[in-house]
């Protein structure tokens, strides 16, 4: 029993709004995790993400010498997009699913692959060394942290013995993923943050690069890059929520609630985690993912194996 | 199917967006770029050469290994999904099957595949 | 036209907002334009792009104008330029603050002053459209004129021809490490570059983001000694003054460096630590648990380590030297006094462990080779690489 597709018109409507408020508040998140880590009290200033946005509105958009304008322009559109793409898959209750496609985990593979090249792409065309720098060494980390993520997605799919998120969500009805597979959640935010790029795999537009990947982006284009980087940790943490914390499924409160709320909460793990560590030297964070966190689930995959088979 | 088109009108909008923005934003600016201002940024120094060039990609090595494992991911795909069905039996293949992967990545971690420098 | 309408109206939403600063400081400047990242409403920023406001802090010498000139055009409209405390050239060459003056006027603020109130003035009429943004300092000329003939420069001489694009591309040299002879960046990184301390000019060639090759260019400007320290050289000071002022430059120490690993709200708190008009040891305490706890030693430790300079460990060592002298100024009475020291060295943590900085500037040409960006970048802000000097006390 499958959940009946919304019509296209209302889905569109529902998710870009969604993203956008999403973004809002994780950039409000964002800040107040700043704000806490540097020991300032955290002052909640509700209009502040908006006034950037106003800012960057009225900014000229800066270019370099010879980039290349068509993909520099593409790039940061194309990974709100994906974003938006991976928000997409995921139910909203038992009822009501966006895009319940047969295969949700492989299009969310397909969106965090897509969304690597994205950013890779922003950095190379602006031909400036800083941004290339950035990109090149993003990308190293995306293929290491894009297996991880691939291999706890699969473990959650085998109690549902389907690739489809409503019904990896309906499979949590009587224990959550996160319980279920001890390790998928934290190796997940691993991967969160990489694909966010930040915390310890702040790689892509970093500080030590003089802002890397976004350093010749102004304007209008700043806008977007920024709006998308919100936005993918939206859609990173609805991923989250409904494949390790039951997504629509509790009591009392609708459907859509609880995947909202469990949304937030995640949202909020990722901001507190990206603003409390440092970066991690690039040859330790691979090293670490192929030796240490790719084991580790395959330990996990088979921890469910194991489980789901008695 | 009807999925498929929410996707693709979802992914279609949010890029037409992000893109028009820019677009629409730079052609409205009267303010012209010169050539100073569009030196990549170094802090006052300049770059001596273009930026595109042959980059030498370190982790050429540990890329072929991830394409293995991509690959492998592929059969892993439906193989959850039969998983239950087939039981104990599916298990242990896909065991082996990742042992004999990760033996790849002992070797490429001595052959020094994640050291760059 | 409905446009511009619109314009203003979003500067002016956008002007109540913090206002984006990019600090470019000159000689004995860089604590204190540090210590602007605190103020909730600037933002420092890591790139000209992302900033409105270009800060000049300090006597920028003639030599760097030319870069400076060039960080100044790399802002995008609408942008201003606030000089603080250029010395007695500057503040004579243009009005005070803009305050009340006609809306074009250069902003200036004298070196003993807060820029803020200044900083924010200008950078709030400025979104707002109420002043007009600086014209382009350089000329509009390509940096490579165009060369070779022909509409698309492809003829000319010898095997490469004419250079249709002005700018060459990067020829090929063996790396470091492999022997593989791929395409070779050079750069330089200026005066202004924010990783790199203010003044610091290298010639950096690249592969891959591997560093082949450095030459310093020209040596960092010079930044005071805090006035403590100065006088300890000459005489007796308090006890309780030279323990506490240690703890301030050990901590403004480690925050830099985790500044540059990434953990800005880290530095934050670090740099608000050490700016703070008492130091509170429990503070102090719980921050070196978080960066301990949080993993963001663990993230450093093994930076450097192939030069022999661990970036971890050197700020480890810091932060338990801080924790150490913190006791120490507790403990120690209001007319303990400590004698007059030999020279700098004698002054203990973290003057002890610190190089000569002429020597660590050469040491960089052998330590920096071989090394990614990301831990030469570490490994640079773990250096004292600018000379003590310029004669004046820091004031606070």
């Amino acid at each position: 029993m499958n959940p009946a597709p919304v019509p296209p018109a209302l889905a569109v409507a529902v998710i870009v709004g969604g993203l956008g408020l999403g973004a809002w508040v994780f950039v409000l998140l964002d800040r107040a995790a700043t704000d806490l880590v540097s020991g300032r009290r955290p002052s909640v200033r509700p209009l502040a993400p908006l006034r950037r946005a106003a800012f960057l509105l009225v900014q000229q958009r800066a270019e370099t010498e010879r980039p290349d304008r068509a993909v520099w322009m593409l790039a940061p559109a194309l990974y709100v997009a994906f974003a938006a793409v991976g928000a997409a898959v995921v139910p909203w209750s038992a009822r009501l699913a966006p895009a319940d496609v047969p295969v949700g985990i492989v299009l969310w593979g397909g969106v965090e692959a897509l969304a690597i090249v994205a950013v890779f792409l922003h950095g190379w065309s602006a031909n400036a060394p800083v941004a290339l720098v950035g990109a090149y060494r993003f990308v190293a980390l995306g293929l290491c942290f894009m297996l991880v993520s691939m291999f706890v997605l699969i473990a959650a799919a085998l109690p549902a013995e389907s690739l489809r998120l409503s019904a990896i969500v309906a499979s949590q009805r009587g224990l959550w993923n996160v319980v279920r597979q001890p390790l998928g959640l934290p190796l997940f935010l691993f991967v969160g943050l990489g694909l966010t790029f930040r915390g310890p795999l702040d790689f892509a537009d970093s500080a030590d690069l003089a802002g890397g990947v976004a350093a010749e982006v102004s304007g209008p284009s700043l806008l977007v890059w920024e709006t998308g980087r919100a936005a993918m940790a939206v859609a990173f943490s609805a991923m989250a929520a409904a494949v390790f914390l039951g997504g629509w499924l509790g009591p009392w409160l609708p459907g859509p609630v609880w995947l909202g709320l469990k949304t937030l909460f995640v949202m909020a793990l990722m901001a507190g985690l990206g603003r409390s560590t440092a970066r991690l030297r690039t040859e330790s964070a691979v090293t670490l993912v192929w030796v240490g966190l790719l084991p580790l689930s395959f330990l996990g995959l088979a921890v469910v194996g194991l489980e789901v088979l008695r | 199917m009807l999925a498929l088109v929410t996707l693709s009108v979802l992914f279609l909008f949010v890029a037409s967006v992000g893109v028009l923005l820019q677009v629409v934003l730079d052609r409205l600016d009267p303010r012209r770029l010169t050539e100073p201002q569009k030196t990549p940024f170094l802090g006052g120094g300049e770059p001596a050469t273009h930026a595109w060039s042959r980059y030498h990609v370190r982790y050429y090595s540990m890329t072929l290994l991830f394409i293995a494992f991509e690959m492998e991911m592929m059969f892993m795909y439906p193989w959850a999904v039969v998983y239950v069905a087939e039981g104990m039996k599916a298990l242990v293949e896909m065991g082996m099957f990742l042992a004999i992967l990760s033996v790849g990545i002992v070797y490429g971690w001595r052959e020094g595949i994640f050291r760059w420098q | 036209m409905a446009v511009s309408a619109l314009r203003r109206a979003a500067g002016r939403f956008a002007a109540a907002g913090p206002i984006q600063l990019f600090a470019a400081p000159g000689p004995r400047f860089r604590d204190r334009s540090e210590d602007l990242t605190l103020r909730p409403e600037l933002r420092l920023t890591s790139s000209p792009r992302h900033a409105s406001i270009l800060l000049v802090a300090g006597p920028v010498p003639a030599e760097c104008e030319k870069a400076l000139a060039r960080v100044h055009d790399e802002l995008p409209r609408p942008r201003v330029t606030v000089r603080w405390g250029g010395g007695e050239r500057v503040e004579r060459s243009g009005p005070r603050l803009s305050r009340g003056d006609s809306p074009g006027a250069p902003v200036v603020v004298p070196e003993g002053e807060d820029p803020v109130p200044a900083l924010l003035e200008a950078g709030r009429r400025l979104v707002r459209g109420e002043r007009p943004s600086e014209p382009e300092l350089l000329p509009d000329e390509p940096p490579w004129p165009w060369r070779g003939q022909g509409p698309y420069g492809q003829g000319g001489e010898g095997m490469m021809g004419g250079r249709p694009y002005g700018r060459p591309l990067a020829m090929t040299a063996e790396d470091l490490r492999d022997g593989l002879a791929l395409d070779r960046l050079e750069l330089a990184l200026g005066p202004f570059f924010p990783p790199l301390p203010p003044g610091l000019v290298l010639q950096v060639a690249l592969q891959g983001d591997v560093i082949q090759d450095v030459d310093v260019a020209r040596a960092p400007f010079v930044q005071p000694l805090p006035d403590v320290f100065g006088r300890a050289l000459r005489e007796a000071v308090p006890a309780e003054a030279l323990e506490t002022a240690r703890v301030r430059l050990l901590l403004r120490r480690a925050a830099r460096v985790l500044r540059a690993a990434g953990a800005g709200a880290l530095a934050d708190r670090g740099l608000g630590l050490a700016v703070a008009p008492a130091t509170d040891p429990a503070a102090v305490g719980r921050f070196r648990a978080l960066v301990r706890r949080g993993g963001s030693l663990r993230a450093l430790r093994g930076s450097g380590s192939r030069s022999g300079v661990d970036v971890g460990t050197r700020v480890e060592g810091w932060l338990e030297q801080a924790e150490r002298a913190l006791a120490r100024a507790r403990r120690t009475g209001p007319d303990e006094r400590t004698g007059p020291a030999a020279d700098l060295r004698a002054l203990g943590p973290p003057f002890d462990g610190d190089a000569e900085p002429a020597e660590a500037l050469e040491g960089l040409g052998d330590t920096l080779p071989g090394l990614e960006w990301g831990e030469a970048a570490l490994l640079v802000a773990g250096l004292r690489l600018a000379p003590y000097g310029g004669g004046e006390e820091a004031r606070p």
